[in-house]
């Protein structure tokens, strides 16, 4: 037990710097990037249908650029859920086309995704993220099973390199487990945060899709979570970032794209906007006055 | 406890064992208490049953004569269900696959080593195919497997009546039952333990089960069908093809209830005689539950069943009881193993 | 003096104990492998073991036990559990004989009497060539052949049925038996006929006796173990309609049928089995193939149970609740007789 605070007397930072032990950044800085940024992925006219077989996407285009994060803010049920599914080869397209470095990815698998180079933080890490009655080493192989280094032949798995690569994840990104053969379904939600991130992000890729990535996690997860995604971008990935949290899309977006009934209303800078201006947006597709728009 | 923790980790395979060892006991109470009702000897009908089993090299035979198809049986059932279907259709699949062993082993002329290998890969692509179809339907046209493999059970079964009745394709006139000639001897599968029955068969199926357990946890392959078993989204998430995988799965599981089939045509009878099979694939469905779906458990839950069968035999050969009182053990025995294990299973079924 | 007459005395005591002790040895074994189907078929496994548990009776008797003790027997259910049961009974020693019941059961004897050649076996309805095999074989068709004679006479809408168990050569024995004996007493007879395909499927019997009954056909008679039953259910249906029973008198057997079966071909199998047992209990049993039948070296073993008397060794009474005339019987006796010194020739 720490202290006590009175409700009324306190506000969040001064919680979270109770609960974490330490100066908690609320707000991250992010690095200036030089030189024009070059897109990676490109979204034409993205047309898409839910599982209830309504149309979710309803004409999707942007492009998500090297050295960059850019922020989804909408409200849940916007057709965010299916844009990750489709960027990640987990849904079909029924219209438009995605293209990474020229590639053309509309109507590839899954498989072809990953293997683009496209990584995927899931919006449900029970649900997709993870096989909960798998080890941690076998979730830290998900996606990259067949890769060499960890099955040199399909008759034979090495279970050394799986081993050592999963103690790896574990180290970097401060899993904290008793061993890497526990269930993963024994870790607590912000460790198995931490592991789906370790696999996601040890894989070097070039385009990272970030649904949701702090739900459910503690101040302290949280905070690794976007540090990492930051450090992501910074090193040259394209980061393509869905969240509720407004507060942490504003933060940590170079660009913020609002998502209203299956298409994109706007792309604003988060230096000229502000939460009542993405609100609106948001909620009602319009904005009252006219702002600073960006391509 | 979870069902795959018991795979990796010592501790809780120590638990699992006892919990089985307390089920045994506690269906064998109850036989003996249901024996007692009906006025027959305990002692006479459990002494009986051992001797059966274990009491002599002929009973140890037949113990393991019964013991083989089920390895395979138990092994097709959990092999399907690890991709998180059910193969109901054992039955059927070992059927076919023994009338293909049959006519391959009659109608062909290959030297000895060759004509078995070939007899066994018919037989083995028999029953994948006829496990091919409910996977097929299962994958693309979302068919329940359960039914459609019990189902294409019955089919084969009739099937094969009508090709081994009297005015039957494949009737051997000569001794007038419901069989198909003799195998060429050279499509035999040596007796390894004279003057039983238990020929290699045994070790062809001993060794699969350890082939199951190499596939599904020391290869890609079986690391991808296991977790389409126990999470199809993250499965298909990791890039996994889903509907391959279940058509594999009950594929491969008809394979090896085929080659249950063709093990008995070429080891035990030397033919196909009509409805040989004393139900050895349904048994592979208690012999798969019983084995918590471990390959290698699969071998000993086998030769739980082999051992119950055989002495069945005894008992009712001795008098002690009649058959039936055989078939009531077996059943308590194989329920009372089950039951927990039955439980989370459809647990996990009605969540479908 | 006296010392020797206590000595032959003594010796005189001694050696009739050793001998009273020698009698006193262990009762030969019986191994019974009834057919699939197994008892309560009210004919031909049933009369197996008739025969069977006959023998066990006198032979424990003799030795001052009880059946039990001399009779152990199984009731495969498959043709397929037959190897298994003969391998067991064989390898156990205990058994001084071993009784096979059924043609199915051959391929398996076959594979397994060489591998026990001090082993005696016998097989009934079938023949294995091997020494330590003897083969109790039944001019069956000569049964049928006595029934088809009734059937051919008593019928008033001149169809008859026949149903099979399973479309073998032995049935078909049966089968052409029968046709030949209706023909014989009226020419223009017709017979339908059906095979159920299996030895335990009374409801299937009975289905396809109705079947023939509906096509005209007023008696039907049949060779299908315990299918047959079925046949006797469905005559109940109908006061036209009647049945004949198979091997044994099956209104003795089935009484709640009396009233229906006007009588049955007659199979001795109780006979052939309980001789061959009592031939290994004295003694004198041989390996071979055992023909029985009117027209054979055994003269019993086939006939027909029909009527009130006993009026010779082939023509035996019916606990059957229809009367028949008189002539009928003497129509038999006919037959009987005809193919006994050979004047009557069926083609089986």
């Amino acid at each position: 037990m720490i202290g006590t605070v009175r409700a009324d007397e306190t506000n969040e930072r001064e919680l979270a710097e109770m609960m974490v032990g330490r100066d908690v950044v609320f707000t991250v800085r992010r690095t200036e990037v030089k030189g024009a940024p070059e897109p990676v992925l490109k979204v034409v006219d993205v047309q898409a249908v839910d599982d209830r077989g309504l149309l979710a996407l309803k004409g999707v285009s942007f492009e998500l650029r090297k050295n960059e994060i850019l922020g989804i803010a909408g409200v849940q049920g916007n057709g965010q859920a299916e844009l990750a599914e489709v960027l990640t080869g987990l849904r079909p397209v029924k219209k438009g086309s995605i293209s990474l470095d020229g590639l053309e990815l509309t109507g590839k698998t899954a498989r072809d995704f990953i293997d683009a180079g496209i990584a995927h933080i899931p919006a449900d890490r029970h649900l997709r993220g993870l096989v909960m009655d798998f080890t941690l080493r076998e979730n830290a192989i998900l996606g990259r099973q067949r890769a060499h280094e960890f099955a040199p032949s399909c008759f034979w798995q090495d279970q050394r390199a799986i081993t050592r690569y999963t103690e790896r994840i574990v180290r970097e990104f401060g899993v904290k487990t008793p061993s890497v053969h526990v269930l993963v379904r024994n870790l607590s939600g912000g460790n198995q945060q931490r592991l789906i991130v370790g696999r996601e992000f040890s894989k070097g890729p070039r385009v990272i899709i970030a649904a949701q990535p702090t739900r459910g996690l503690d101040i302290g997860g949280m905070e690794y979570v976007r540090e990492q995604l930051l450090a992501m971008r910074d090193h040259g990935a394209a980061v393509l970032l869905i969240s509720m949290d407004l507060d942490e899309v504003m933060m940590l977006s170079d660009r913020i794209a609002v998502i209203y009934e299956g298409r994109i209303v706007a792309i604003k800078d988060p230096e000229t906007t502000d939460r009542r201006e993405l609100g609106e947006l948001m909620l009602s597709g319009s904005r009252a006055q006219a702002g600073g728009e960006m391509r | 406890m979870k069902r795959s923790a018991l795979l990796l980790k010592g501790s809780s395979l120590a638990h699992e064992l006892g919990i089985t060892a307390l089920s045994i006991l506690l269906a064998f109470g109850i036989s003996a208490f249901i024996i007692w009702a009906a006025g027959f000897s305990v002692s006479a009908v459990f002494i009986n049953l051992w001797k059966g089993a274990f009491g002599g090299k002929l009973a140890l035979g037949s113990t393991l004569t019964k013991s083989t198809p089920i390895i395979l049986t138990s092994l097709s059932f959990l092999f399907a269900f690890r991709a998180g279907l059910f193969n109901i259709g054992a039955e059927g699949q070992l059927y076919i696959g023994a009338i293909v062993a049959a006519v391959v082993g009659a109608y062909l002329n290959l030297p000895v080593g060759l004509h078995v290998f070939v007899c066994l890969l018919a037989a083995g692509l028999a029953g994948a195919f006829w496990g091919w179809i409910p996977g097929y339907l299962r994958a693309k046209r979302g068919v329940n497997e359960f039914v459609s493999t019990m189902m294409l059970s019955y089919v084969a079964i009739g099937f094969t009546d009508y090709l081994v009745a009297p005015r039957g394709p494949l009737h051997d006139a000569k001794y007038w039952a419901n069989q198909t000639a003799r195998i060429a001897s050279t499509a035999a599968l040596p007796r390894i333990m004279r003057p039983t029955q238990v020929s290699v068969a045994l070790i062809i199926a001993v060794f699969f089960a350890f082939v199951v357990w190499y596939y599904l946890f020391r290869t890609p392959a079986g690391y991808e069908l296991r977790s389409v078993g126990l999470s199809p989204p993250a499965a298909e998430y990791g890039g996994i093809r889903i509907e391959r995988k279940l058509i594999l799965a009950l594929s491969i599981a008809g394979l090896l209830a085929g080659l249950a089939g063709a093990g008995e045509v070429l080891g035990t009878h030397f033919r196909f005689i009509g409805r040989f099979s004393p139900g050895y694939g349904w048994d592979g469905i208690a012999g798969g539950l019983i084995a918590r779906a471990h390959p290698i458990g699969a071998i000993f839950a086998a030769l739980l069943m082999g051992a119950l069968r055989a002495g069945g035999m005894q008992v009712q050969r001795s008098g002690a009881a009649p058959g039936d009182i055989a078939a009531v053990i077996q059943g308590l025995v194989i329920f009372f193993i089950i039951a927990p294990t039955l439980i989370r299973v459809l647990i996990r079924w009605r969540k479908r | 003096m006296k010392r020797l007459g206590t000595l032959i005395l003594a010796v005189l005591i001694v050696s009739s104990l050793v001998v009273g002790l020698g009698f006193a040895k262990t009762p030969p074994k019986i191994g019974l492998i009834l057919a699939t189907g197994g008892l309560g078929d009210k004919s031909f496994n049933d009369q197996s073991f008739k025969g069977a548990s006959d023998a066990a009776a006198k032979i424990a008797a003799q030795y001052g036990v009880t059946v039990d003790d001399v009779l152990d027997y199984v009731e495969p259910n498959d043709v397929s559990e037959y190897e298994g049961y003969q391998l067991q009974f064989a390898d156990s020693g205990d058994y001084d004989i071993i009784v096979c019941i059924g043609f199915d059961q051959a391929s398996a004897l076959e594979t397994v009497a060489p591998q026990y050649p001090d082993q005696k076996f016998v097989i009934v309805d079938m023949v294995v060539n091997q020494p330590n095999v003897a083969s109790v074989v039944t001019n069956d068709w000569e049964e049928a052949f006595l029934v088809g004679v009734a059937a051919g006479y008593l019928t008033k809408t001149n169809i008859i049925g026949f149903e099979g168990g399973m479309e073998i050569p032995l049935i078909i024995g049966f089968m052409k038996g029968y046709t030949q004996g209706a023909q014989w007493v009226n020419p223009d007879v017709k017979v339908l006929v059906r095979y159920v395909g299996e030895w335990a499927n009374p409801t299937l019997g009975a289905e396809l006796a109705r079947e023939m009954y509906n096509a005209g056909a007023d008696y039907i008679y049949g060779a299908a173990g315990k299918s047959h039953l079925g046949v006797f259910t469905a005559a109940e249906e109908n006061p036209n309609w009647y049945a004949f029973g198979t091997d044994v008198d099956q209104a003795a057997t089935a009484p709640e049928h009396a009233d229906v079966i006007v009588g049955s071909g007659l199979k001795r199998v109780d006979l052939a089995v309980e001789s061959q047992i009592m031939r290994m209990a004295n003694g004198t049993w041989k390996p071979g193939i055992y023909s029985y039948g009117i027209h054979t070296e055994f003269g019993f073993g086939t006939g027909i149970a029909i009527g009130q008397l006993d009026v010779n060794d082939y023509i035996r009474k019916s606990a059957s609740e229809v009367k028949v005339p008189c002539e009928l019987i003497l129509k038999l006796v006919e037959a009987a007789n005809g193919i006994k010194d050979g004047s009557i020739v069926i083609e089986h």
